[in-house]
């Protein structure tokens, strides 16, 4: 052996022992990064009603803050939610766990289930204007209308009827968001040149939460 | 992708079923076990009569980049073996210019004598598989359907449909001292594997929706087979025999793909469900090719 390997022996230890150290260091750090989230729900109520419109022209439909439609794409976006603010029970309950309580991760993105204490079981739809010769105004138009529900599991590209929308709402469990989204489209062709409609939810403890559209203007082609 | 682990699948065992009956024949007791591997390239003709578009979709018009003929290159992988004189097992793995090994074909035959010179007759069987790719199918909705978004799903409609032939053929063979010849056709069954695609359509300022799935069938058809092969020695050493391959075959047959067709309009509920079963269209394989083989 060379005076020189006799040197580098030393080093050798001691780069060993800092690796050591590292490699120690970073299994701890993935010992401690499994997530314990609570799988809890919070309970929220549906006290409010949401009608905004859908431009659906074009392959997918898009919330629009304009008021025209053309006659056969009249289209509607409504969502039931509790006005309380649960985002702000979600930030609350984070800021109650001060310091380093028990084994968590060093980020934690745990997702908060929400679970409504009533769900949405029917829907009714009233036209203030006539519709055709046929749908007069005032008249009852629910089974005039399809829907899409984005957690509901549809047959992709195809609508669901009315009645089927809220088939799955019982229980649901809502992450991040207590929000129920349906979308509901117009199946006839409208032939005057304005709409408007009342949407009424009917809940599973009896309440009736209603929310009208906008005035249409129906752009006669 | 799933049909072609299915292939692999296969493939692997029946290389596993030939390569156990080979070591069983390798310990026999009367020592006329040869085995042999060959390697050729081939070109392929696949010509079909393309029939013109009706109010139904003809897959058949969409095998292929739609021209009536295809041509393609492969590279052929041959084993065979004699696990008894006069029997023989051969798989050919063939791989195309994806360098998939997407090809194969499994063959028995039998042909007594066939270690002496001179003529001899026997049969044979066959299954050949082999994928045919369908592209743009919805060109057929694109040009029906122009007052709609034809189909929302903008990705290239392309899906890999394999083709399948079995074959049941007379053989007559000639081994001569330097040349032998075999020469093989006979009737089979073609069938293309089934599949199932979905168009859907939207109206262009409308809510209306549809969609319309296509399942098909099997659609077996006949076929008629014929192949030949010649096998030229350029050397012998001790049991060990090499040469030139050469290799020619055709099926021809009268195709079609029935399917059923589902039309779903606004909701899954609302459904129409018919079968259609399109005109047969002429169709031919043809295959020449030539390489190198080693019998030991």
């Amino acid at each position: 052996m060379t005076a020189g390997h006799y040197k580098q022996i030393p080093f050798m230890r001691t780069f060993r022992k800092l690796l050591t150290v590292i490699i120690l260091f970073n299994a701890a750090r993935i010992f401690t990064s499994c997530c314990e989230c609570d799988e809890t729900p919070v309970r929220f109520t549906f006290r409010s009603i949401d009608v905004r419109n859908l431009d659906n022209k074009g392959e997918w439909a898009i919330v629009t803050a304009s008021n025209n439609m053309a006659p056969e794409a009249v289209a509607f976006e409504v969502s039931l939610f509790d006005s309380t603010g649960y985002f702000g029970y979600a930030a609350l309950q984070k800021a109650l766990l001060p310091g380093f309580s028990k084994a968590m991760a060093f980020r934690c993105d745990c997702s908060i289930p929400f679970q409504a204490t009533s769900y949405p079981e029917s829907i009714v739809i009233k036209t203030f204007f006539a519709i055709n010769d046929t749908i007069q105004a005032g008249a009852d138009v629910t089974g005039c209308f399809v829907a899409r529900s984005s957690g509901n599991g549809t047959i992709s590209g195809l609508y669901q009827s009315v009645e089927s929308v809220f088939s799955l709402a019982r229980d649901k469990i809502y992450y991040d968001s207590g929000v129920e989204t349906v979308q509901l489209f117009l199946m006839p062709e409208i032939k005057t040149d304005k709409a408007k409609f009342e949407i009424s939810v009917r809940l599973s403890d009896g309440r009736i939460l209603s929310g009208n559209t906008q005035t249409i203007n129906i752009r006669q082609q | 992708m799933n049909s072609l682990k299915n292939i692999t699948v296969a493939f692997a065992l029946a290389g596993m079923l030939t390569t156990s009956l080979g070591l069983k024949a390798q310990i026999g007791k009367n020592g006329n076990e040869t085995f042999s591997l060959g390697v050729h390239f081939s070109g392929r003709s696949i010509f079909r009569n393309p029939q013109p578009a009706g109010s139904s979709i003809d897959f058949m018009n969409y095998l292929g980049d739609g021209k009536p003929v295809q041509t393609c290159g492969l590279i052929n992988l041959v084993f065979g073996m004699n696990p008894v004189p006069g029997w023989t097992i051969s798989t050919t793995l063939s791989i195309n210019s994806s360098m998939a090994p997407g090809q194969m074909q499994i063959s028995v035959m039998n042909l007594p004598g066939d270690t002496l010179q001179g003529w001899h007759l026997g049969w044979k069987t066959s299954l050949v598989m082999f994928p045919r790719y369908l592209n743009e199918f919805n060109r057929f909705h694109i040009e029906r359907d122009s007052l709609l978004f034809a189909d929302l799903n903008h990705n290239y409609r392309q899906r890999l449909l394999y083709d399948a032939c079995l074959s049941v053929m007379p053989v007559a063979a000639f081994r001569g001292e330097k040349i032998s010849l075999r020469v093989a056709a006979g009737p089979g069954i073609a069938v293309f594997m089934p599949f199932s695609e979905r168009i859907e359509q939207k109206k262009p300022d409308g809510n209306f929706r549809r969609t319309i799935t296509y399942e098909t069938e099997a659609s077996p058809a006949a076929v008629l087979a014929a192949e030949t092969e010649v096998y030229i020695s350029l050397f012998r050493v001790r049991h060990t025999e090499g040469g030139l391959l050469l290799r020619a075959g055709s099926l021809l047959s009268y195709r079609q793909i029935r399917y059923r067709e589902t039309v779903r309009t606004w909701t899954a509920e609302n459904a129409e469900t018919r079968r259609v079963s399109p005109g047969r269209q002429f169709s031919s394989l043809t295959e020449a090719g030539g390489g190198f083989y080693v019998n030991f």
